[in-house]
């Protein structure tokens, strides 16, 4: 967004000469790589000492984020998940602390411009591609044909569009909701400073974890249908006669 | 909002999965466009790529759609299976 301004990347040397995007995402990864050191750290001090703090310590704030990451990853993805955890806890922690920076005076988050969410949109959909090669071999070119060969020149551009479809209404998605939030709380705080403006930095924070929430899970959604072995189609039918029948 | 509950996570779960749809049967149908203006420029074979396109486009909306109704109604019927098989186990 265009609007004029101090941020606090500006006066961090190295980061001022960037775009704003491009330095409040860095200056949001340099405030999380200080925070996981120094969690890092008091974790290293207590060794095996497994009686927790008494009062809410640093410690226990990392712990229970990446706890939650590991139980949502693991929750949708089952033993298969352990292996993305880099990638999809990385993208939990870069979305959410940008997302939630947005609420702070002095930042503007990286993820209401299109430029940021598209690179981690794009990175979703290489990695995913690159990870249906290694499991699947040359046959992850299945996916793309269909249930039946002869239907495959015809099946073969309409799944490629709905691939190119994905990064697409992923990045779209964050950086319209993450936008139209800031925007909104923009607005509101021109018209009146006082007060007005905190029912709308509450549906903000709502809005910061649920679409982070959503990338992460439609994420989790591509990998494992790039990862799974495709027989779904043939037992198609017998889960609607059973979803029937059960009904 | 509490992450742990089972209702929250099938709540958060259920917006990410329909909140796609719109957006997603959208974006094909803009892509097939794409798609074939591209070709037709290519190839100088306007408009019938452009059209056949936006036809694989359509379908690939409705293609995401069906499996959107298709793994909700498999995870539907697991759960009403698992339903089941609980309240057997309490019966007997």
């Amino acid at each position: 967004m265009e609007h004029g301004g101090i941020f606090y990347y500006q006066f961090i040397p190295g980061l001022n000469k960037l775009p704003m995007q491009v330095g409040n995402a860095a200056l949001v990864s340099i405030i999380l790589l200080i925070l996981f050191f120094l969690g890092y750290r008091s974790l290293k001090k207590k060794g095996d000492d497994i009686i927790p703090d008494e009062k809410f310590t640093l410690l226990n704030f990392m712990e229970l984020i990446v706890e939650m990451s590991i139980k949502l990853i693991e929750d949708n993805m089952g033993e298969v998940g352990k292996s993305l955890l880099y990638i999809l806890g990385s993208l939990i922690v870069f979305i959410l602390f940008n997302n939630l920076s947005g609420l702070v005076p002095g930042f503007a988050p990286a993820t209401s411009n299109l430029n940021t969410t598209l690179a981690l949109a794009l990175t979703v959909f290489f990695m995913y591609q690159f990870y249906g090669f290694k499991v699947h071999g040359a046959k992850y070119l299945k996916h793309f044909m269909g249930p039946f060969l002869w239907l495959a020149p015809l099946m073969f551009p309409i799944e490629l569009i709905g691939h190119f479809a994905r990064p697409m209404s992923l990045s779209l998605r964050l950086f319209g909701n993450m936008m139209g939030d800031h925007l909104v709380v923009g607005i509101f705080f021109l018209l009146a400073p006082l007060l007005v403006p905190l029912p709308i930095m509450f549906l903000g924070i709502f809005v910061s974890v649920v679409q982070t929430l959503v990338f992460v899970l439609l994420s989790m959604a591509y990998f494992s249908g790039a990862i799974e072995h495709e027989h779904e189609e043939e037992h198609g039918t017998p889960a609607l006669e059973e979803a029937t029948e059960a009904a | 909002m509490k992450l742990g509950t089972p209702k929250t996570k099938k709540w958060v779960d259920l917006v990410s999965k329909y909140g796609t749809i719109g957006l997603e049967m959208g974006i094909c149908v803009f892509l097939g466009v794409v798609f074939g203006a591209y070709l037709d420029k290519i190839f100088h074979t306007q408009p019938w790529l452009t059209l056949i396109f936006t036809l694989f486009g359509i379908v690939a909306g409705f293609k995401s759609l069906y499996k959107l109704a298709h793994d909700l109604m498999k995870r539907e019927a697991e759960e009403a299976k698992r339903d089941k098989r609980e309240g057997e186990k309490r019966d007997s």
